[in-house]
């Protein structure tokens, strides 16, 4: 199976929010030359939530990074809602970021100064929106942390802070949310919620969201799995449980 | 509003960090305003002083001046006007009084026979109308109305614990050149000049006209000038106008606001010269401070590349993070700003108070503080603290947003020199050169200093460039010893000055601006103390010199009379001296006899006959080249009096003699034209082996002559050291605040370095470095960065100084001396600076909790 057939074969389901077409990402050069991305294809469901699996070093977050708008693609195309970031420029890149994508980062997601509920609204803020205040309600009260909007991050728990990084993420309604390995840092039951909040999301409304982890209980809360060995696509998962993930990645560690 | 608040929140959390860069600004700012505030209020003082005296006078009617005065002492009385043209200028119907005034030079003795305030302050004699309206009130008595009393001021009468009825001596040194005379007077009245009083540390007697034209000018039929009070319906000039049909030739009238405004044009002129003074060190302290700015904000966007990538991540542009730390350089330089004129204003009421203790205090008005002050504090604050953080905040803002979330690219930091650098800090040192070399070649030239100047800034600037690239040679040299002496702390210490060049650069190159500018002065001083000193024995022929006390006084001439021939004398020359107008400009002329000066004073005539035939002059050889003059041409000169001559010019005489005046009069010339005898020096040389006994002559010819000393060649070049020593005191004094600001930025540093090492830190704790070593291991660190600024600062400064040298060399700086003991001294003081530094960031890094700092992210 080609990926050009696996893309085609996708785009019988629901309309792609984002693709990737035959994507590059080459760092250094000579020696030290590292192909990161190695003509990767691939498109992220509508509404769904979306799992990016594999070995650390596998271009992970590189894939995501690339996406979303962070770092640029050394040859292939990315489309994100119909735009084709690829020729964008920095300005444009950092409006799109601002306007049309959210963030969840495996640390470091908030800003140390601001209270919680500022760093919620932190992209709108620096849009010079008004957030939603409806939604906004709502978002708050999905990740549970009314109580806690006025505490800065050093006064919450990391399971809290990740709760923050989602509703910011969400707060601002982006055409489609990045996580990079949102559970990383968290025990099991944290983990959990977060996992729980991104999936509800989705599901509930209709949230586009792509998740990087290497978690394979963590990928089950996921609608697809799509599984990255070498900067290249070895296979993917429509609505996995842990188990057959396992099995999957057992199969795709050998070397190919 | 969320850049504002970012900003701000940013400052509150980085206060701690900020603090020291704070402490930075106000000192500069402090400087920078302190001065503008002393300034005003002392501009203000002077004005208030004259305010109030003589409101009655319209008009003044005074001997024109044959030629503007240059600055400096006035010499002698002047012409003045005769007495009784009282008469006359109280005709015309708009005048409706005529005050004569005589004003002089009258010194109070104290109790213990010396002068009251003399050496600098005025001591002013006048002539007491006692009219109302005068602003001349009495406090107490009555005043002075016979040939032996005097009134005087309130503020010399208080100081002096005088009253009516008591008696004291006053001096009066003959204005034309004539005996002193003192005398006992009795004191009638105890009056107040204007609505604030005199002050500055002036004295004022005040006599009974007819005394105080014969006490005062030696001359009873003469006067200083006419005050005239009119008509109140008229204006001044209508009242100076008025009586210029009686003016005899030589006498103007003028409105009494036109001579206030000359009586307060120089006082104004000379505060003006000393604001720039002052202001030229403020700008040396800021941009000192710039250095420590600049380093606090590369290392506090070097250590939030996360939060800022973050913003940038979820949608800032990369001007709208910029602007976030930007904000925070605001926040620092508006409180610095604020703290600073604060301080500046304690600071001008200290140095006003502090003069108020030296006896030279000025009239107390309150503090002005103008808006132009506060403005120019704020802006020079903000300015500064911008200016200093925009380059390393551009650099550290230009993060990429991913690097929110890449371990491995988080801590890249910017590479430690670009090529533009390199570039620019090699322009600078080439022109910087080139500068230098071009002031020395063209030495002599008014724009040589300037190109000089020029050229040791442009060579500091070009060293704060490359200092980080070429660095780390000189910071490898001056660590080398530590670890040997040290051990591990030594090795780390140094490793760690090494680690971030660029910031130990830019800490090292704030000490190397103040400290190359001590070095500077202190070179030239040195110079200029061995140039006088050699040209003392070169030029003095003499064994001892008589010279005036007091700048703008003369010695007795009856001291020359009394020693010439006197017991162990062998040979005695008077120089005298003048103002006139020599080919239509003003000059200062020298007046002796050739021959005697050429023994005494080393006068050296190289064209002419080597003394005078008739009532001719000489001229020095820079005039002559410079004129094109030769001996046997006539030189029209114009006197004081308006008297116009053509004088022969009978000789040129070399540069280097103890003369220095460019005009040398004929004693002939002298007694003929000057009304004058003003002697500002006697050379004289004892006969063999009678030093001592000619020694005593001249002591004893001055014991009747009060107001003149006595000096040999030694206590002639000790004079020169003092005040040498004292106008370089007070330059290094102005340059204090810069290297106190270079120590803080050292300290800053460190405290920087420290917090951005606390995991480091913490882990040579826990492997078993102890507190003791950690200590040793950040004041080595401290002192490698005050030697590593020290040493080019001394070589800077020496070359500056040489350069200086070469192009002083024509106004007498001929030696180039290296003062050793000063720059080793200077280098030593940099080692304290770095431990003084060190201080409060080790005591901080030591008591480190080891646990938390292995924890810290
Ligand atoms: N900035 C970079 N410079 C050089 N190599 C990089 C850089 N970022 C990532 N890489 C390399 O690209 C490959 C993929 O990295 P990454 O996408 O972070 O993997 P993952 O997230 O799956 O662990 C790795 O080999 C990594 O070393
Ligand atoms: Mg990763």
């Amino acid at each position: 199976m080609t990926q050009t057939a696996a893309t085609t074969e996708e785009s019988t389901g629901p309309p792609a929010a984002a693709a990737v077409e035959d994507v590059r990402k080459i760092y250094g050069r000579g020696d030290s030359r590292v192909a990161a991305l190695d003509g990767v294809s691939l498109a992220v469901p509508q509404g769904r939530l979306t799992a990016v699996m594999g070995p650390s070093g596998s271009g992970k977050s590189t894939l995501m990074h690339c996406m979303a708008g962070l770092d640029t693609v050394t040859s292939g195309r990315v489309v994100l809602g119909g735009t084709d970031l690829t020729g964008l420029g920095e300005r444009a890149l950092t409006r799109l970021r601002r306007d049309r994508v959210g963030f969840v980062f495996q640390a470091f997601n908030l800003v140390p100064t601001l209270t919680a509920l500022e760093n919620i609204t932190l992209p709108s803020d620096i849009a010079g929106r008004r957030p939603d205040r409806d939604w906004l309600d709502r978002v708050i009260d999905a990740v549970g942390l009314r109580d806690r909007l006025g505490h800065r991050p050093s006064e919450l728990s990391g399971g809290q802070q990740q709760r923050v990084a989602c509703a910011r993420a969400l707060a601002a309604r982006p055409d489609i949310v990045f996580a990079d390995e949102p559970t990383g840092n968290l025990d099991t039951a944290s983990g959990r919620e977060v996992l729980g909040l991104l999936r509800d999301a989705a599901h509930l409304h209709g949230q586009t969201t792509v998740m990087v982890t290497h978690d394979p209980a963590a990928a089950s809360y996921a609608d697809l799995v799509v599984f990255l060995a070498d900067g290249r696509v070895a296979g993917r998962l429509a609505d996995p449980d842990a188990d057959t993930i396992l099995e999957r990645m057992k199969s795709a560690g050998s070397p190919a | 509003m969320i850049l504002l608040r970012l900003a701000l929140r940013g400052l509150a959390a980085h206060r701690l960090r900020l603090a020291l860069t704070a402490v930075a600004v106000v000192l500069g700012v402090a400087f920078t305003s302190g001065t503008l505030i002393l300034t005003d209020t002392m501009e203000r003082s002077f004005t208030r002083m004259f305010e109030g005296v003589d409101a009655d006078v319209d008009a003044v009617v005074r001997a024109e001046q044959a030629f503007s005065q240059q600055a400096g002492p006035s010499l002698g009385a002047g012409p003045g006007l005769p007495a009784d043209l009282a008469e006359e200028l109280a005709e015309p119907e708009e005048v409706e009084g005529v005050y004569p005034v005589a004003e002089g030079t009258a010194a109070l003795l104290g109790p213990d026979g010396e002068e009251v305030g003399g050496q600098g302050p005025p001591q002013i004699g006048t002539t007491w109308h006692g009219r109302p309206g005068s602003g001349v009130a009495l406090t107490a008595g009555r005043g002075p109305a016979a040939g032996d009393e005097f009134a005087l001021d309130e503020g010399t009468a208080a100081d002096q614990g005088l009253e009516p009825g008591d008696r004291a001596v006053l001096r009066f040194p003959d204005p034309g050149g004539g005996q002193v005379d003192e005398r006992e007077m009795e004191l009638t009245g105890v009056f107040r000049a204007g609505e604030v009083g005199m002050a500055a540390g002036a004295t004022v007697a005040a006599f009974e006209p007819e005394t105080a034209r014969r006490l005062l000018l030696g001359d009873p039929d003469r006067v200083t000038e006419f005050h005239l009070v009119g008509d109140d319906a008229k204006s001044q000039w209508q009242i100076a106008d008025s009586v210029a049909p009686v003016l005899p030739l030589g006498a103007e009238s003028l409105p009494m606001d036109i001579v206030r405004d000359e009586e307060t044009g120089p006082l104004l002129e000379v505060l003006g010269f000393f604001e720039v003074f002052l202001l030229t060190f403020a700008g040396i302290a800021l941009f000192t401070a710039s250095f420590l700015i600049a380093n606090t904000f590369a290392v506090l966007v070097a250590r939030r590349v996360r939060e800022l990538a973050l913003l940038r991540a979820v949608g800032a542009s990369q001007a709208q993070v910029r602007a976030v730390v930007m904000g925070e350089a605001v926040g620092v330089g508006l409180v610095g700003s604020a703290l600073g004129l604060a301080a500046g204003a304690a600071l001008a009421r200290g140095v006003l108070a502090a003069m108020g203790a030296a006896g030279v205090g000025l009239p107390e008005v309150p503090l002005r503080l103008t808006g132009t002050s506060a403005a120019v504090a704020v802006a020079v604050g903000v300015g500064v603290t911008l200016a200093a953080a925009y380059v390393p905040v551009r650099r550290g803002t230009r993060v990429p947003p991913v690097a929110a979330m890449r371990d491995d690219i988080g801590a890249t930091t910017a590479p430690v020199t670009g090529a533009g650098r390199l570039a620019a800090g090699a322009a600078a040192a080439v022109a910087g050169a080139a500068s230098t070399a071009g002031g020395v070649l063209l030495a002599g030239g008014d724009a040589a200093p300037w190109l000089v100047g020029a050229g040791a800034a442009l060579v500091l600037l070009a060293l704060a460039a490359l200092a980080p690239v070429l660095g780390r040679p000189v910071l490898r040299a001056v660590g080398a010893p530590l670890p040997r002496l040290w051990g591990l702390p030594g090795r780390l210490g140094r490793d760690n000055a090494l680690r971030s060049p660029r910031r130990t650069a830019a800490t090292a190159m704030a000490l190397t601006v103040g400290l190359g500018l001590v070095a500077a002065i202190a070179a030239l001083s040195a110079s200029a103390e061995e140039s006088v000193d050699r040209r003392i024995d070169e030029a003095m022929g003499a064994d001892l010199a008589v010279v005036a006390e007091g700048f703008d006084r003369s010695v007795p001439p009856q001291v020359v009379e009394e020693v010439d021939g006197a017991p162990g004398v062998a040979a005695v020359a008077a120089v005298r001296v003048g103002q006139l107008e020599v080919a239509g400009a003003p000059a200062m002329a020298s007046s002796g006899d050739p021959e005697r000066l050429a023994r005494a004073a080393s006068l050296d005539v190289v064209e002419g006959g080597g003394g005078f035939s008739e009532a001719g002059m000489m001229v020095s050889q820079d005039v002559a080249d410079e004129r094109g003059w030769r001996v046997g041409r006539d030189v029209p000169v114009v006197f004081p009096d308006g008297t116009e001559a053509e004088l022969p010019l009978e000789g040129v005489y070399a540069t280097g003699s103890l003369v220095s005046a460019d005009h040398l009069l004929s004693p002939e010339a002298y007694t003929e034209y000057f009304d004058d005898d003003l002697v500002a020096a006697v050379y004289v040389s004892a006969e063999p082996g009678a030093a001592d006994r000619a020694r005593a002559a001249v002591d004893t010819a001055l014991e009747g002559a009060p107001g003149a000393e006595v000096l040999d060649r030694g206590e002639m070049k000790e004079r020169n050291r003092e005040s040498l020593a004292r106008l370089t005191g007070t330059i290094s004094a102005m340059l204090v605040l810069s290297v106190v600001i270079a120590g803080l930025g050292i300290a800053n540093t460190l405290a920087l370095s420290a917090s951005e090492r606390v995991r480091e830190i913490g882990l040579l704790r826990a492997v078993g470095l102890s507190r003791v070593g950690l200590r040793k291991m950040i004041r080595l660190e401290a002192v490698v960065i005050a030697v590593f600024g020290a040493l080019p600062g001394l070589g800077v400064g020496l070359l500056f100084a040489w350069a200086l040298h070469k192009v002083l060399e024509d106004e007498g700086i001929v030696v180039f001396a290296v003062p050793v003991g000063t720059l080793a001294a200077l280098l030593g003081a940099s080692v304290v600076i770095g431990v003084l530094a060190s201080l409060w960031p080790a005591w901080r890094a030591s008591r480190l909790d080891v646990l938390k700092a292995i924890a810290t992210e």
